[in-house]
């Protein structure tokens, strides 16, 4: 509970400082409104050429890509703070930070906040939900409440992932690019997962769980997998949260200050 | 023109060094790019599965199209125009105004530099996925390997232009970002990186075809994939050539305009 509090003070405080550039407020607004432009424009070109991918229609896949645009957006409103973390014990913050009487991961989450996540996050809301109203999904109150699970955990496992491979960047030294690579596996997210290979296949769903953050609750509200494929989901939280708790436990293990 | 060339090279030979130094980003960015290949891969192949022609490209020329978007996209990408764009914006272009060198040259040869670096890097990938995923001998004559090479040289002089023109915009606007990301946008669209420009509807064809950004992309590849041959293959060099010329005299005046409204911020 004290935790939420602070995480909210910190954002409170980022969004005031953030604030008082009002112009630069307003278009970085803007620009994450916009920014999955290339995304949505390739699929709706590609799907003018074809009629389906493995069997998915344009607006069944578009459900795919607003989540990942979701769970993104939260990622870049919220926790952008989980990026770059080596960055971070190289300008020295995280000794600053153990000097505190509250948790490192709070610290790192909490320290940035970014508003184009807030358009990204619309994007994918409204993707999502126009797809849902041209498909003409027949709702109940189960699958709005797995609706909403399901965003409230995808946002989660993204941020877990970021912040994952941010540690192993961390832990590796410097090795930025791994963090890179992994964030751009996301990609993966925004197709049926039956267009892979078996091993890809498997790495989405556990130890790099895009997959899990799309595929798995599209497949059950489009009624192509029966609810309780949907356990899918809290399985692969409840595995990168643990993977990240070991890795970030492992990088700090090894850390050694920035030396200054 | 030796002693131009004398002049500018050794910004291509620092900025070479600068990249080799950091070799660790080497492999970064062989990796970055095969994650990227490897999502298409995947998607063309489902796709291939259903029909055995979409739009006149079969799977052998679609993932070649693909890997030569990858190879033009690694070489002068990002990356380099936000360095452009950086320059103004955090206001180190002041110091380069005050030595007594053409800007733009410098960039171009700066540029040049980053991109035979990440180019050479690219190329080897993207030669290596081509061979396992496609069947190569068709295209493999040494005519169109010339004209392809001459190309793409020449697709990669255009794309320094308009990344330079798009950095320029930074001296109006204090959000680079936001510029870089939508020049992005439209080049990725008209240059055909996105998709093939066969994928669009007619309008927008014809309306690409009058614009400078897919002689950098499109028109290279078509080259490459033998579907322009002979003269019609030298009227694509003689065009990307054209534009070429077209935007660096553009950016040229367009610089001299824009660097009277240079405000650099702080110190």
């Amino acid at each position: 509970m004290r935790t939420i509090r602070i995480f909210f003070q910190m954002t409170g405080a980022n969004l005031r400082g953030l604030m008082s550039f009002k112009t630069d407020f307003l278009v970085s607004f803007f620009a994450g409104l916009l920014s999955q432009t290339i995304g949505l424009l390739f699929l709706s070109v590609l799907f003018q050429n074809i009629p389906a991918i493995a069997g998915w229609t344009v607006y069944e896949v578009a459900i795919l890509y607003g989540y990942m645009f979701f769970g993104e957006g939260i990622l870049t409103l919220f926790f952008q703070g989980t990026n770059g973390l080596w960055h971070q014990v190289r300008l020295g913050d995280i000794d600053r930070y153990m000097t505190r009487p509250i948790s490192l991961e709070l610290q790192i989450c909490g320290r940035q906040t970014n508003l184009a996540g807030a358009g990204t996050a619309l994007t994918g809301l409204a993707v999502m939900l126009y797809s849902f109203g041209k498909l003409q999904i027949s709702w109940n109150l189960w699958k709005a409440i797995l609706f909403v699970v399901s965003l409230i955990l995808g946002a989660g496992i993204r941020v877990d992932i970021n912040f994952a491979s941010s540690a192993l960047a961390m832990l590796l030294e410097g090795a930025g690019g791994i963090k890179g690579a992994i964030e751009r596996v996301q990609e993966m997210g925004k197709y049926p997962l039956d267009i892979y290979p078996k091993v890809f296949r498997i790495i989405l769903l556990t130890l790099i769980p895009y997959a899990a953050i799309s595929y798995v609750p599209a497949v059950v509200l489009l009624g192509r997998a029966p609810y309780p494929y949907f356990l899918l989901l809290p399985a692969a939280t409840l595995l990168i949260i643990g993977l990240r708790k070991w890795i970030f436990a492992k990088a700090m293990e090894r850390y050694e200050g920035a030396g200054n | 023109m030796r002693r131009f060339i004398r002049r500018y090279i050794g910004f291509t030979r620092c900025t070479m060094e600068e990249r080799i130094a950091y070799r660790k980003g080497f492999l970064v960015s062989a990796v970055l790019n095969m994650v990227g290949i490897l999502v298409s891969v995947f998607l063309w192949r489902v796709l291939f599965a259903q029909e055995s022609v979409i739009q006149g490209y079969d799977w052998n020329q679609m993932i070649l199209y693909v890997l030569i978007v990858a190879l033009l996209n690694a070489t002068l990408g990002f990356d380099t125009e936000r360095k452009l764009s950086k320059g103004i914006l955090d206001g180190s272009i002041a110091s380069d105004l005050t030595k007594p060198i053409d800007f733009q040259s410098m960039s171009f040869f700066q540029a040049l530099g980053h991109s035979l670096v990440e180019g050479g890097t690219a190329l080897i990938l993207v030669v290596l996925l081509a061979v396992t995923l496609t069947d190569l001998s068709p295209y493999l004559n040494p005519v169109s390997m010339a004209l392809f090479a001459v190309s793409l040289m020449l697709a990669f002089m255009l794309k320094f232009c308009l990344a330079y023109f798009g950095g320029l915009m930074c001296f109006f606007t204090s959000n680079g970002f936001g510029v870089v990301y939508l020049r992005q946008v439209i080049t990725d669209v008209f240059s055909g990186a996105m998709l093939p420009l066969a994928f669009f509807p007619a309008w927008f064809q014809r309306l690409a075809g009058v614009l400078p950004f897919q002689a950098s992309v499109y028109l290279p590849t078509q080259i490459f994939l033998g579907r322009i041959e002979g003269r019609g293959a030298v009227r694509i060099l003689a065009l990307q050539a054209l534009w070429v010329v077209v935007m660096w005299t553009l950016s040229g005046l367009f610089f001299r305009f824009a660097v009277k409204k240079i405000t650099i911020q702080g110190g």
